[in-house]
């Protein structure tokens, strides 16, 4: 894994990048255990593949079906001295644990900071345009958790990200949850940087509009994160032909946000765009989308764009699904009017 | 007198006290001043000879037992249990392990001993028709799912006794809340095939207006209540049900439909695991509601096997933790499935109190189109089922009764084969859904907000249509 996953390696997928950052991770501190359901079997995405034939059932579990329950019991051993990691198999399915996750985010306070809660739960998740799931397995489980507090919330939509995000993540002492896009999961092939933590409150600029289109004002900040960043990424040949540009910024750190290199980027361009993976209500966009507007309102020239899912469950007929979570062409197309001033 | 080997003096018994009570500021010191009166002075020989009965004699005979009453209000409600004077700690197979029922053999003859429901001819001909349309929608239906004609199914294949033998001994006004591996209940009760194909393919047909993800069928017409994806959410609703039926019982009156219903729930044994499971089981319970919990303990919950599900006999050895009835049956033995959940469902009614029925299957297929067991599972193993396999059990049967032989079971599998193939190219013809459906429902009358939301998505549309 190390080698594939090394540069020229070949690549590996964001599955596999998380196994290899858990692997390493189990290696380094003989605290660090797993739980995740269908564990032996690498679970959907084989995020915890062999960590049980490499560990033992003790420290990588195959659970029992019931979250509320192997996140419950992960709090209780991460507040005994272990390091534990829980993979959702689908993050959906975080919703029965939710007052255990709640919990985990309470503890180091509620406990006057005796006890420590170095948890990670990470899993895949979210809504890709036309997953074709159904309501229940397309939920924003990461907006749900936003206001919960004590928790650090990363999402990766690369094997790298997911690498080196994974590692920071379980070496950090306090509660983290790390999201990564369902349907990326065995598509997208990356390299990792081997051995390298990434910090876990640093959004990532992957794409920086040039000079001329910001002089030109015809320049636009994208912040999105999850499978958003695979359809921004496809959006960048089109909008260029038209003559636009854009600041790509994967917002990888949800909590804490990074502020400043939202606010770098909006000194040059002056406008953002929101590519939201959650809904209208109470989503991460609608969260990004109030600060920048209280503390970033002096470096825009108009309002924040949000393109989010609507207030609806999300249906499984195509039909429906591909008009509710926003894409390629959606951006393309909000670029566009914000350009032109019709935004 | 001997010097007491370490027993604590007053000098330490007052240093405790003073480090607790009133080290706390909690004890004045007139009461720690009391307290320190009443602790043992044995080292103080005159303190020793003012201690009664110390050094007295034992008295000749035993002191007589004076009964004391057992306060019941300080035990609580229920009757003191009995007290005894052996310490043991009970170890779970004490209990003993539960018998499973069983009226037929593998090889179809009915077992001495046991009751062949009194079923007619055309009951065994529909149980069997049924479970061959089920095999059939299986079937047709994975392989369209690998031909991408649909997107996702879940086969039920090795589990066709259960749901027909249940089916047959419920009344239509019972309300089912399924898990996702009951089609066959739904097809017993009259659903048509066309419905799982316009769900499957998720067209502008499908009852649940094609919002739902694969088998997660539902219809209000069947009373079978709507899959849904997160595990075991379905018991507390069944239970949920079965409380209204409780209240409309009163209301109606013990002719009334109410009065004749109970709630059925389907649960996997893996999904026994969540917490929901445990908390509609204790509150049908201890509520004294009509529900029928039917576990459908196939032997795995994906991957994961029941061994290392749970550490008891099985999802039955429960009941009596809850205070429930329950029984096993063989689950592959359609008669024994139906005199059980018949025999269930008449204590539900007559006693308005819970009974679950644990039946012993095999999940022969993969748990879904998104599973390969054959990571996970020995081929072998799944060879060894196919001996106990429902569907075959009941063609023995029928054939042994001379109601059944080899061409009529073939004319009845290529029967189903083309109802399946022919209602799911019906169902592709049809249309799909159009966007106006995904701001229905969302709430009864469409608000303020989520028109707006239409609205700008319409436009949002037209925008990107016209560029």
């Amino acid at each position: 894994l190390r080698r594939r996953a090394a540069p020229g390696g070949g690549g590996v997928t964001i599955g596999d990048a998380l196994n290899l950052a858990v692997l390493e991770e189990m290696i380094r501190d003989p605290r660090t255990t797993i739980h995740a359901e269908d564990l032996q079997a690498g679970s959907s995405y084989d995020i915890p593949r062999l960590t049980q034939q490499t560990f033992g059932t003790l420290r990588a579990a195959d659970e029992i079906i019931d979250e509320g329950h192997f996140i419950g019991c992960a709090l209780g051993e991460a507040m005994n001295g272990y390091r534990p990691i829980v993979e959702l198999m689908n993050t959906n399915f975080g919703i029965y644990g939710l007052p255990e996750i709640s919990s985990a985010g309470n503890t180091y306070a509620t406990t006057g900071g005796q006890f420590l809660m170095p948890m990670t739960i990470m899993g895949a998740g979210g809504t890709a345009p036309n997953q074709a799931l159904g309501a229940e397995h397309s939920q924003p489980l990461h907006a749900y958790v936003m206001g919960i507090p004590g928790l650090k919330i990363c999402t990766a939509a690369s094997a790298g990200a997911a690498y080196g995000l994974a590692k920071s993540m379980i070496r950090d002492n306090g509660p983290g949850m790390l999201f990564a896009p369902v349907k990326m999961m065995k598509a997208v092939k990356g390299e990792v940087e081997l051995d390298t933590c990434m910090p876990m409150n640093k959004a990532a600029v992957l794409h920086r509009a040039s000079d001329e289109a910001v002089a030109a004002r015809k320049a636009v900040t994208v912040l999105t994160y999850m499978h958003g960043v695979k359809e921004a990424e496809s959006a960048i040949p089109e909008i260029l032909e038209e003559g636009m540009d854009v600041d790509l910024i994967e917002m990888r750190s949800l909590k804490p946000l990074d502020m400043d290199t939202i606010r770098d980027s909006l000194k040059r361009t002056r406008r953002v765009i929101l590519l939201d993976e959650s809904t209208q209500s109470g989503g991460v966009g609608a969260t990004i989308s109030a600060r920048i507007s209280e503390e970033l309102y002096d470096e825009m020239d108009g309002p924040v764009v949000r393109l989010c899912m609507e207030d609806a469950p999300v249906p499984y007929a195509s039909s429906m699904e591909k008009a509710v979570v926003k894409r390629a062409a959606d951006l393309v197309q909000g670029v566009y009017a914000i350009v032109t001033g019709a935004k | 007198r001997a010097a007491p080997s370490r027993a604590p003096g007053a000098a330490d018994t007052a240093s405790m006290l003073r480090a607790t009570s009133a080290g706390r500021g909690m004890a004045s010191p007139g009461l720690l001043r009391a307290a320190l009166s009443v602790m043992p002075r044995e080292t103080d020989a005159a303190a020793a000879a003012a201690v009664p009965f110390a050094a007295q004699a034992q008295p000749a005979e035993a002191p007589r037992r004076v009964p004391v009453p057992v306060p019941q209000a300080h035990l609580g409600h229920f009757v003191a249990p009995p007290p005894c004077t052996s310490l043991e700690l009970v170890l779970p197979r004490a209990y003993g392990e539960w018998p499973m029922y069983r009226v037929m053999g593998l090889d179809g003859h009915v077992e001495p001993g046991a009751e062949l429901p009194d079923l007619s001819v055309e009951t065994w001909h529909k149980f069997h028709t049924i479970m061959l349309q089920l095999r059939a929608a299986d079937d047709v239906f994975m392989s369209a799912q690998r031909q991408g004609r649909v997107s996702f199914y879940m086969a039920s294949t090795g589990e066709e006794a259960m749901h027909v033998g249940s089916a047959a001994a419920l009344s239509p006004s019972d309300v089912v809340f399924g898990q996702y591996r009951e089609l066959g209940v739904l097809f017993y009760r009259g659903f048509p095939m066309q419905g799982l194909a316009d769900q499957l393919v998720a067209n502008e047909d499908d009852y649940g207006s094609a919002r739902q993800m694969g088998v997660h069928v539902g219809s209000k017409e069947h009373n079978f209540f709507t899959i849904s994806s997160p595990l075991a959410t379905q018991l507390p609703q069944a239970v949920g049900a079965a409380y209204a039926l409780k209240h409309r019982r009163g209301l109606e009156g013990a002719g009334s439909a109410a009065a004749d219903s109970v709630a059925v729930a389907y649960i996997g044994e893996g999904a026994a695991s969540e917490g929901d499971a445990y908390v509609a089981m204790n509150f049908a319970a201890t509520l004294d509601l009509p529900v029928v919990f039917f576990v459908r303990n196939n032997g795995y919950a994906i991957s994961t096997p029941a061994r290392e599900q749970y550490r008891g006999d099985g999802v039955v050895s429960r009941c009596a933790g809850f205070g429930m009835a329950g029984v096993r049956v063989d689950g592959n033995d359609v008669h024994a499935v139906y005199a059980a959940t018949k025999a269930a469902r008449e204590m539900a009614l007559r006693e308005s109190r819970p009974v679950l029925i644990e039946a012993m299957s095999y999940r022969v297929g993969h748990h879904s189109t998104s599973d390969d067991s054959t990571r996970y599972r020995d081929p072998e193993e799944m060879e060894a089922w196919k001996s106990s396999d429902p569907l075959l059990r009941l063609e023995r049967f029928l054939r042994l009764r001379g109601l059944s032989d080899e061409v009529h079971e073939a004319r009845l599998r290529d029967a189903a084969r083309v109802e399946v193939l022919r209602a799911l190219e019906e169902a592709e013809r049809k249309p799909k859904p159009t966007l106006e459906k995904l701001f229905t429902d969302v709430y009864h009358d469409v608000p303020k907000h989520i028109r707006e939301q239409e609205e700008g998505l319409m436009a949002h549309l037209a925008a990107k249509a016209g560029q």
